[in-house]
């Protein structure tokens, strides 16, 4: 129960620190039987949550043993039933190390057989590289002989701006890896695996890279200054009329807002924590906050109010950031906008000459193109 | 700045990425899909509309001049002046569809054009020519909704000055959000959704324009008058909005209630595009929904009629799936 409640606030969490979360490959996960999702490390304690997010089933996450330090990490350890492995770099002798990872591969291994679903990463430890670490052996360990038909889900996660608030995230899940035909030896299982998580990381970054270049870099699009003034006519009313609903939602979000920022900047070392150190203390101040808010509410308001406030708080909170998320969107362009208005060109000198003589026979007379649309 | 350029290469795609371009700031998978959507089968994709929603446009503005028409023609003496003027309308409204595809907002702003000349003078017609009134069946299904007691009546009890004032306001917003959102939706639009937007205006005018025509009702602040408690001042707000109807003919058109239809139409067309837009303005046409009742010129049943024509035109102007 509480870990499904985990869960729930988790994939809130994560709608609201990303903008965009993308989920492709879904029906490659199996909705039954043991299965090892594989993902990529980059970012910390999200990513466990973020490989959870769209799959039905419970997952359970394995992680570092010096996360108990954190007393409110051991309890969420404790919910979630966490398989905790000890680093090379720990604290701990290597006597004590080598007891602790064999009992956790035992396990992992029973949690397999008994048809249960894990997360392991196995770069180790979370990372700001541009490229994977190479795989350590756990996985192999793990698989073992197992009397147990167990798949192996390789998974990519890719971020646009991992420490961003309001940036997107894509998740591909690959085909499932039937193990019966992979390498026996530990080291060529684990350079199978690790070809496949690799080889599914590069497809969705190429795919992602496109796509934004595609969505983003508009030229040869061919758009009349009228058109233009009328977009901006739209985005103007919005901002105006939208802005009374925001001044109430930032009005009442701002404190646990600020907080969980505050709090997070505080926490963050390497690039890679920053989003573990807002989601996670969010998942906790954010409820706490609202509770104390809806709380005072209801002894000092009459109840329809009260019902009142109690609807509207978290809907305006919604409405906020998709303001927000609409209003930088708009911002970004103001450039592109204003050169169509005033006619002025948009392509410039950097465009390669192919490309501008095309967007120039694309236009007729008395239109403009929007080239290079991020300025 | 992004580097790499992309190119649509062929018109189709130019013509994709242009309206993209133009809704440049929707960013639609983000937001999530609405149960308007669900409820209706409102799409934003589909082919091939343009011709579809252009004809339910033209008929729905010919067939709602030809209906007043032809129950003025069965009292011509009474108002021979009001026969001929749609008489014209129909005439110049027909004349006009030819030339309708050479500029595109024509169409709306013809068809929309005929619907506010209707509005005007459909304050008079069927109090003049319609034997029957429709206050009395109103007024009796709203008590009998409410187990005897009139959705008005309860509302009176629990609005005060300051209240009143506010629902005042928020009944006279309507003007501007409309008309705002027929220049937004006219002008700097794709053909497709200009179509579609126009088509289930005109057809939600037109549908609601029967019910004026058929079930003359002066609303709540008529009809009701000595049964309901005195009015609550409303101030500034309040007088303003009894000149404007005053200025339009008294109150008319009860059954259904164009405030919320119209409104309710356009909120819901821009939720089933997933635009920003209909969330942002979803509180205000159920606060408008709530002053028609403030202010007595509805009955409930009203709303809900105005509310089911919005659905019904936001369904008949859907996408292909």
């Amino acid at each position: 129960m509480m870990a499904w409640v985990f869960r729930q606030l988790s994939r809130l969490a994560l709608r609201v620190f990303y903008a965009r979360i993308e989920v492709e490959g879904l029906g490659h996960v199996p909705s039954t039987g043991g299965v090892v999702f594989v993902p990529n490390h980059t970012n910390a304690l999200v990513d466990p949550l973020v490989v959870q997010h769209a799959v039905g089933r419970r997952i359970i996450p394995t992680a570092k043993t010096g996360l108990r330090a954190n007393p409110l990490l051991r309890l969420l350890l404790w919910i979630l039933g966490a398989v905790l492995f000890e680093r090379a770099d720990s604290s701990a002798t290597p006597r004590q190390a080598l007891r602790q990872n064999v009992q956790a591969i035992g396990r992992c291994r029973s949690i397999l057989i008994g048809g249960g679903a894990l997360t392991l990463f196995p770069e180790g430890k979370s990372h700001s590289d541009p490229q994977m670490r190479p795989f350590k052996q756990g996985l192999a360990r793990i698989m073992t002989d197992l009397p147990a038909a167990v798949a192996v889900v390789p998974v990519a996660i890719v971020y646009s701006a991992k420490t961003r608030f309001r940036s997107s995230v894509l998740i591909r899940y690959g085909q499932a890896i039937d193990t019966s035909e992979m390498p026996a030896e530990r080291q060529a299982f684990t350079s199978a695996i690790e070809g496949r998580v690799r080889g599914l990381c590069y497809q969705t970054n190429a795919a992602t890279s496109s796509e934004v270049q595609a969505s983003t870099n508009l030229a040869g699009v061919c758009l009349t200054r009228f058109e233009v003034i009328c977009a901006a006519a739209r985005e103007l009313e919005l901002m105006l009329v939208g802005g009374v609903i925001v001044a109430f939602g930032l009005a009442h979000h701002l404190l646990p807002f600020v907080l969980v920022r505050w709090i997070a900047r505080r926490l963050t070392r390497e690039e890679d924590q920053f989003a573990s150190n807002a989601v996670y203390p969010g998942m906790l101040l954010f409820p706490l906050l609202y509770g104390a808010q809806l709380l005072l509410v209801w002894l000092l308001m009459p109840a329809w109010l009260a019902g009142a406030y109690t609807v509207t708080l978290p809907l305006t909170g919604w409405y906020t950031l998709h303001w927000r998320d609409r209003v930088a969107w708009a911002w970004a362009r103001r450039g592109v906008l204003g050169r169509i208005v005033l006619k002025q060109p948009i392509l410039d000198a950097s465009t390669p000459s192919r490309a501008r003589r095309t967007g120039d026979d694309a236009c007729n007379k008395g239109q403009h193109h929007a080239g290079n649309f991020i300025d | 700045m992004a580097s790499g350029v992309f190119f649509a290469k062929s018109p189709l795609q130019r013509r994709k990425v242009s309206d993209s371009l133009l809704n440049m700031f929707d960013l639609s998978p983000i937001l999530p899909k609405p149960a308007i959507v669900c409820l209706t089968g409102a799409t934003s994709g589909g082919r091939g509309l343009t011709k579809a929603t252009s004809r339910v446009t033209d008929w729905a503005t010919l067939g709602i001049l030809a209906v007043v028409v032809a129950v003025l023609t069965t009292w011509i003496t009474t108002m021979p002046g009001l026969w001929l003027l749609h008489i014209g309308l129909l005439l110049g409204y027909a004349g006009l569809t030819p030339f309708m595809d050479r500029w595109k907002p024509l169409r709306g702003c013809a068809s929309l054009g005929v619907m506010f000349t209707l509005y005007t003078t459909l304050a008079v017609i069927p109090f003049r020519v319609i034997p029957w009134r429709g206050d009395a069946a109103l007024a009796a299904v709203d008590s009998w909704l409410l187990g005897g007691q009139a959705p008005v009546d309860w509302v009176a009890g629990l609005v005060s000055p300051f209240g009143m004032a506010v629902f005042s306001l928020i009944y006279a917003l309507f003007i501007p959000y409309l008309y705002c959102s027929i220049a937004l939706g006219l002008f700097g639009k794709d053909d497709q959704e200009r179509g579609r937007f126009v088509a289930g205006l005109v057809l939600t005018y037109a549908v609601s324009f029967l019910g004026y025509l058929f079930v003359p009702a002066q609303g709540p602040i008529v009809h009701l008058a000595e049964q309901l408690p005195a009015m609550v001042d409303g101030g500034y707000f309040q007088r303003l909005i009894q000149g404007s109807v005053d200025a339009m003919g008294g109150p008319h058109g009860a059954f259904p209630s164009l405030h919320v239809g119209a409104s309710a139409f356009v909120c819901f067309f821009d939720l089933s595009r997933r635009r920003l837009r209909g969330w942002t303005y979803l509180p205000l046409v159920a606060l408008i929904a709530t002053a028609t009742l403030v202010t007595r010129y509805h009955y409930a049943v009203d709303i809900a009629a105005g509310l089911g024509i919005a659905l019904g035109a936001l369904y008949f102007t859907r996408g292909k799936r």
